[in-house]
């Protein structure tokens, strides 16, 4: 892909129809497209690549390691021990210590990691995909259905999103999966007034109308068009969404309307913290720093990310 | 000006309407019957049962059901019996009227719970909000002077991780810090309960309002100072200001007239919709603190299947922020003459 066809967004298919190619632009200029360009830039910055890697071992670990350290150590997520709760960490057996029903802590954060880390990830795709569509068809039809999207964007945020999110999950008891679906539903807002913003300014471009007047129609303008320029765009609310969804799923959990006992999640480990603290101060430390240094590493990829894909976005805002 | 407000108010009724379309059909969708929370004898008779449903209305279709919530009933006549005849005009006044309903475990209307909640709310929220705007202003401001340097890159770390740390969290770990080891303020509730209410006063409460109110600040301060530094670093790179230095002004005064009073404008729009970002953050941290507001009435609420409560704290928390949000198009124009207010 040549660097004209990937900024511009247009051309793709018209150049394996030999219509619109140019042969000879890559063997007089240097040029790169936008993606390794992009993977160039994240290569030099170190801050985003110690953060992209951190969030990739501790996805992995979250998924594969649980069973693992499980029959190393011998401890287990489920069952309770009365004789051992609050024990303090020690590094040959309980790792970050037990809780207040004798569980291990370290296999409870794994498990718990699986279901925030899910949530996030599922949750940010769900409201990226549903904003990235709606937003697209919002602005590039505007009439009618911009003006419905537009009010009941504006009627959902203004709701408060927590009570919004009390309402709700009152009305459907959450498990994991109807909280991806939730948190998604409810969190496509912010993509799609981004999407819509973005596509209403795309839309007056010249190769929009180019594509227009040599007659494309509108699933196609959408498609090969507008669709390959908002993609990087997209790249970085998912990182951003990712962050700041494991901070409302933690908050929703904590206040006991989210993941549910006993199965694990950072936010409802802290729920009783209450209980804690005297008797086990660690029980109180670890999910918040898990849940802390999550959100950061998410935070600074997303920033760095925007860096290395937004061209204009560059030296402005950070330094 | 009038013209303005009167035609902002215009544009909140849709959004009002949507407001309350959504929370009812969401009520709609919870489970457990009403007649059995309110009575909470399960072995009623059914003809007991069904009076008391034709009472509340509850024997309606969904439509009607939400034209008594908003309006009220008392132009109806019910029909109690279930003869087909109305026997006795509604009592209900709809919440257009400001009833919103009785609640179920408090026996007694939503309305005066929510009032009596919300100024703890405020008392929480309105000292954080001024707080964190001023620190917040003065820290980006400061950021933005010493660009690049030391101050700079504190003011960065500080609003990374006033935005990554949850604030629940940061409030649980300052309880156990200030309250449990080193004992130096009260770790929840508003005032000391063993006092007597007739003789507290608002300024019992400041020792337990600190942890809940720099937990709150800090995380405006984060946004805020971000927002500001952006701000002001973009008003620098204006042609006035260069002008500004160019003609020999004290650079104290262009820091003053010229950056911050033109960065700092925007930043009020920020603070209309800061009120419903507060209404949110209010809920987790009155939840930590114990703090007795409007947050942890509606948790409380939804532990106890209060559904009218629960409703009530959700509309109020929208008109409160819809207001906001029109207070802060309002003041835009005052403190920016360029913008015309039409």
């Amino acid at each position: 892909m040549t660097n004209a066809n990937a900024s511009a967004g247009s051309g793709g298919p018209y150049a394996a129809n030999g219509v619109l190619q140019l042969p000879h632009v890559e063997e007089k200029y240097i040029s790169r497209s936008l993606w390794a360009e992009a993977l160039q830039r994240i290569r030099r910055d170190r801050l985003t690549l110690v953060a992209l890697l951190l969030l990739l071992a501790m996805t992995l670990a979250c998924i594969f390691a649980p069973p693992v350290v499980e029959k190393e150590l011998g401890v287990s997520a489920e069952r309770t021990d009365i004789i051992n709760r609050y024990k303090p960490p020690d590094w040959k057996h309980n790792v970050l210590g037990t809780d207040h029903l004798g569980r291990d802590q370290f296999v409870r954060l794994l498990y718990g990691g699986r279901v925030s880390l899910g949530v996030a990830y599922g949750a940010s795709l769900m409201s990226i995909s549903l904003g990235l569509a709606i937003g697209m068809l919002a602005g590039y039809f505007g009439g009618v259905i911009d003006a419905l999207v537009t009010w009941f964007i504006t009627t959902i945020s203004s709701i408060p999103s927590i009570f919004l999110l009390i309402l709700v999950s009152v009305a459907f008891t959450p498990s994991p999966t109807i909280l991806i679906v939730l948190l998604g539903l409810l969190g496509w807002i912010g993509t799609c007034r981004l999407v819509r913003g973005e596509v209403l300014a795309l839309k007056q471009r010249e190769f929009i109308t180019a594509a227009q007047a040599i007659g494309a129609s509108s699933p196609r303008v959408l498609t090969a068009h507008l669709f390959p320029n908002l993609v990087s765009l997209m790249i970085v609310s998912l990182t951003i969404d990712a962050g700041s969804l494991i901070l409302v799923e933690a908050g929703l959990s904590y206040l006991g309307l989210g993941v549910r006992p006993p199965k694990s999640s950072w936010g409802n480990m802290l729920t009783s913290a209450r209980m804690y603290f005297n008797t086990g101060p660690h029980l109180v430390i670890w999910p918040g720093i898990l849940i802390a240094v999550t959100v950061l590493c998410f935070f600074i990829a997303g920033d760095g990310l925007r860096d290395a894909l937004d061209p204009r976005a560059r030296g402005r805002g950070r330094r | 000006m009038n013209r303005f407000i009167f035609r902002r108010l215009l544009q909140a009724i849709p959004t009002m309407f949507g407001i309350t379309v959504i929370s009812f059909l969401l009520m709609l969708k919870t489970p457990g019957d009403p007649v059995t929370l309110i009575t909470f004898r399960p072995n009623n008779n059914p003809e007991t049962t069904a009076i008391l449903k034709r009472q509340l209305g509850l024997d309606q279709p969904a439509h009607i059901q939400y034209l008594y919530w908003l309006v009220g009933n008392d132009w109806v006549k019910i029909d109690v019996d279930g003869d087909g005849e109305g026997d006795m005009p509604g009592t209900r006044k709809g919440i257009l009227r400001g009833d919103l309903g009785q609640s179920i475990q408090q026996k007694r209307p939503v309305a005066d719970v929510i009032g009596e909640r919300i100024t703890a709310t405020l008392l929480l929220t309105v000292p954080s909000l001024i707080i964190g705007y001023l620190v917040g202003v003065i820290v980006g401001l400061l950021a933005a002077i010493y660009h690049g340097t030391w101050l700079d890159q504190l003011a960065r770390l500080l609003s990374v991780i006033g935005n990554a740390i949850p604030s629940f969290w940061l409030g649980l770990i300052m309880i156990i810090f200030f309250s449990v080891r080193l004992d130096w303020l009260p770790m929840s509730g508003m005032r000391d309960i063993t006092k007597p209410s007739s003789e507290y006063q608002v300024w019992d409460s400041i020792p337990y309002m600190v942890m809940p109110v720099s937990v709150f600040a800090l995380i405006i301060v984060a946004s805020v100072s971000r927002f500001t530094r952006t701000q002001a670093l973009e008003v620098m790179g204006q042609d006035y200001v260069r002008t500004a230095y160019a003609k020999g002004l004290k650079v104290r005064g262009i820091y003053a007239h010229h950056i911050a009073r033109n960065a700092l404008i925007p930043i009020v729009t920020l603070l209309g919709g800061s009120i419903g970002f507060l209404l949110s953050g209010a809920v987790i941290i009155e939840q930590v603190f114990s703090w007795p507001g409007l947050g942890r009435t509606a948790i409380d609420a939804v532990s106890q299947r209060d559904y009218p409560v629960i409703m009530g704290t959700v509309i109020m928390s929208g008109v409160m922020y819809i207001i906001g949000l029109l207070f802060s198009d309002i003041l835009y124009g005052v403190v920016d003459p360029r913008i015309r207010l039409e």
